[in-house]
Parts: C-alpha cells; structure tokens; sequence
C-alpha cells in the first residue's frame, strides 16, 4: 500500500508503506491512525531532504529493524559505514546536518547513526581551529583565555 | 572504508548554519574513537575545545577505557569544556603499567567541575570484569566522585557499578532530582538478620541512601534480581510489599517511579496494592518486565488511572486516548 508524505514546503512524495516504515515516527502515525489515503504531514522536513531521506530508506528497506537496547555495545566505530552509505553522504554540510536533524526527528536510527559517524569522521584529528572552521564555530575565547587554555591542555597539542 | 573516506564532500563551503541540538551532539561524540580520545585524550580535548562555542552543548560523554591513572586525571581535565553533564563509560581494565590503584589529587580537576549537574556512571562489562579490574573500577568511580563538587548535582546515575561509599557520596548531591540506581551497586540492599524481628524488614542501605535527597524526584531502579544477603527483600525474584513502603517514606518528593522487574511474574499479588497505597502521588510509574502476567495488565490502568504508567511490557499496552492526557499530571 502505497503512503502519501507532505514535506514541509507542502511537496507530496508517495512511497510504499514499507519504506516509509523505516521511519519509526511515521509507523506510529499509521499505526495510530489506521488504513488513510490521507498525506502524512512532515512539517519538520523539506522536500530535498525528504527526497534524500525516502532514497536512502528504499536503499534500506529489506534492512533488519534496528532495535535500541540498553545493552547496546557502548563502543561505537564510526568506521564501519557502508560504502553505498558513504556515497550518500558525500553531500554539502548544511544538507547533512538537515539529514541527521530529520533522521533524528523521523526516527530512522540508522540514517541517524550514520549521520553522526559521518560527523564524527570530519572531527578526527581536527585541531580546535580547523573543528571551528569547518563547523561555522565563532571562536568566542578571548585572547587570554585561549592562551589559559592552550597551556592547560598542552598535553594534548602535541601530534 | 577508514575515517578518511568519509569526510569526503562533507567539508566543502559554505559551512552550515544548521544548529545540531544537544542529543545529536551527544550522539555525534559517541562515535568518536575512544582509542583515539583516550590514548592520549587529544581528540576529546578537541572536540570539547571547538565545541564550547556550539551551543547548546549540554552533554558530553566521556570514555575512560585503556587509560592509566595518570590519563584520567587529564581526562578531568576536560571539564571546563563539558558545561552540565558528563557521562563517564568505564570499561574494566587492569592498568598497563601495573600500578596498584593509587589515590590521585585532583583539585584542580575538581573546581572545574562545579558548573556539573549531571554525572552518567555506567559500566557494561562490571559484571564480568576479574576481581583486582571490579576494584579498579570502584576505585576510579569513587576517586572521580570525590573529587568532583556534586552539591549542583540534579542528576546521577549508579548503574551497575560497584560502589561502597554510596551514603557518603549521596549526602553531598543535596539538590539531586533523578537518581539511577543499579541494585548491583554494592551493599544497597544488604540486611542484618539479627534486625529482623518478624513484624517488618530492616531498612535497607538504599533507603538510608534515599533519606539524604530530599528533593528526588525521580527514581530508577534496575536489575532487581539479586542474591545471597538480599534474599529478604526478593525471594525468589519478589519484592518484599515492605520496600515500596520504605522508599515512600524516604522520597516524599518522589513522582516518578522506574522500576526493571527481572521476573514479574513471581511478584506477590499483593505488590499492585503496595503499589498504589504507597505511591499515591506518583505522577508516573515505569514497570519494565518482559513477563508481565495478564493480571497484571489488566489492573493496572484501574489502580493507577491518574497516572501515566509507560512500560517496556511485551503484553500490556495503555490504550494512549485513555491514559495519554493523564500523564504528568
């Protein structure tokens, strides 16, 4: 049964059900509302990242649901990202960060976690500087107390 | 597919103006490599350094794993950069370099803890650690503790750690809202038979805990199946209905209420009715059980129809029209 999603500039996507039960949110809507030809509203998500998010759940359609459990394995990697998944990725910052915001607001766990491993990649081996400038950070520290900080961590400069 | 791959085409201008709020943020510095936060602590320190900026910054979790004593300290270190919250994840590891465990002075570290509200102890493998790495672990979570100012503290979480002086760490945490509580958290339910006199059960240490937090709010209490001396309050996996009465007493601030059944099967039916005369002003009741009887199930809306009663139930479901509007309230 196909499923009607409305993005947030009121643009129709109409996808299987399977697929938009990736979302978790939108499983619970069609769960609590019951058999509907009428559109989900997704007011939280344009249509480009929509259509981003609906390509990367058709990818993953067949994929086993994941189920968060507290018994999780804490110790994550961020290094075991799918190649296909890594393609996907491969977009301009603001358009990732709109993906992890709208996987976090759909929940889609794994778009979400491979969002943040994606994230979490860009950090590795930054300086606080170069973090900074590729996050849009406006360095707020005054010279003083960058200087402060620098001598309190310069265990941690050191390559 | 290393690290390197990854950051391809995400790095191009312009730089977003996308704020990523707090949990995402918590998540992203989950996936940080601990090897490479903790060898040396460069990566978090970075992390943290940059980040200061990036508000709302309210969370930050932090790996102590394959770390010497003289590392965790640095880790400290870290502190003027996680704002509120802190999450420490301890591993069990003997030290490298074979040191004993050695008390560190810390306070430098510790007055840069005072803005914490929150601390997030939780150790995934305690309970299969070697003895010498369990007392590694109690050692490091009680240094840590003790070093750190907890009179800011809201929230605290003692799950599945082995921790002695728990009394002495909770009657700092005065403004303490939520507490975790693992029941492997040692001695919290240690009894003296020679106090039992038939009519009603000793206290048990965790109730002397809980009377230090006047204001708790909330309560978790998990892994309720124990062993050997705490055999009076769960034989045979049940609570003792006195308990609940106990934990009333001593939290009458207490609205919320979490509490993970191993087996709910076999608590006594009189539990429900302990249940409801004692926390009469619950605002919300969390069982979480795989195995919860139908019975159950179906007297709890009855009992508890003021409350929002979530659960992690396999057979028990509140019908959301009926009971959604109750919660909080």
């Amino acid at each position: 049964m196909p499923v009607t999603l409305t993005s947030l500039d009121d643009v129709k996507f109409t996808v299987d059900k399977d697929v938009a039960e990736r979302s978790i949110l939108i499983k619970n809507m069609i769960e609590d509302v019951g058999e509907s030809d009428s559109p989900i509203p997704l007011p939280n998500v344009s249509s480009a990242v929509l259509k981003k998010v609906i390509e990367y759940c058709e990818h993953h359609r067949n994929d086993p649901v994941q189920v968060q459990d507290e018994t999780d394995d804490p110790r994550k990697r961020s290094n075991d990202i799918e190649e296909w998944d890594m393609k996907f990725m491969a977009v301009d910052q603001e358009m990732l960060f709109e993906i992890i915001l709208a996987a976090n607001y759909l929940d889609i766990k794994p778009l979400l976690d491979v969002g943040c491993k994606t994230v979490a990649n860009i950090i590795k081996g930054k300086t606080p500087e170069e973090i900074r400038k590729t996050f849009n950070i406006v360095n707020d520290f005054t010279p003083e107390e960058e200087a402060q900080i620098k001598k309190e961590n310069e265990w941690a400069e050191d390559r | 597919m290393g690290t390197s791959h990854s950051c391809k085409g995400s790095t191009g201008p312009p730089p977003s103006s996308t704020l990523l709020p707090s949990e995402i943020l918590i998540h992203i510095s989950s996936f940080l490599d601990p090897k490479s936060i903790n060898a040396a602590g460069k990566t978090c320190h970075r992390w943290y350094a940059a980040f200061r900026q990036y508000r709302p910054v309210q969370y930050a979790v932090c790996w102590l794993q394959d770390i010497t004593d003289s590392e965790m300290e640095r880790t400290l270190a870290f502190m003027p950069y996680l704002p509120q919250r802190l999450s420490l994840i301890i591993p069990h590891k003997e030290d490298q370099d074979g040191r004993s465990p050695g008390r560190q002075d810390g306070p430098a570290a510790a007055s840069n803890a005072h803005r914490l509200t929150a601390l997030d102890f939780s150790n995934q493998t305690v309970s299969s650690s070697s003895p010498l790495a369990q007392e590694q672990v109690q050692y490091r979570c009680v240094t840590l503790l003790e070093m750190s100012p907890l009179s800011q503290l809201v929230q605290l979480s003692l799950k599945d750690v082995y921790l002695a002086p728990v009394n002495m760490i909770l009657e700092r945490c005065l403004k303490l809202r939520e507490l975790n509580i693992g029941f492997r958290v040692m001695g919290a339910m240690n009894w003296d038979e020679d106090q039992y006199r038939g009519g009603s059960l000793p206290e048990p240490p965790l109730i002397q805990w809980l009377g230090h937090l006047p204001s708790l709010h909330t309560l978790r209490l998990q892994s309720m199946r124990l062993t050997g001396t705490d055999t009076m309050y769960t034989a045979l996996d049940t609570i003792h209905p006195q308990f609940y009465a106990h934990i009333s007493a001593a939290c009458p601030s207490l609205r919320s209420l979490h509490i993970s059944f191993d087996n709910v099967r076999r608590q006594q039916p009189q539990t429900l009715d302990h249940l409801q005369t004692c926390f009469s002003c619950l605002q919300e009741l969390s069982l979480g059980s795989t195995d919860l009887p139908q019975t159950w199930a179906n007297m709890l809306p009855q009992l508890f129809d003021r409350l929002y009663v979530s659960s992690l139930l396999t057979s028990f479901e509140i019908t959301p029209s009926k009971y959604g509007p109750s919660r909080g309230g």
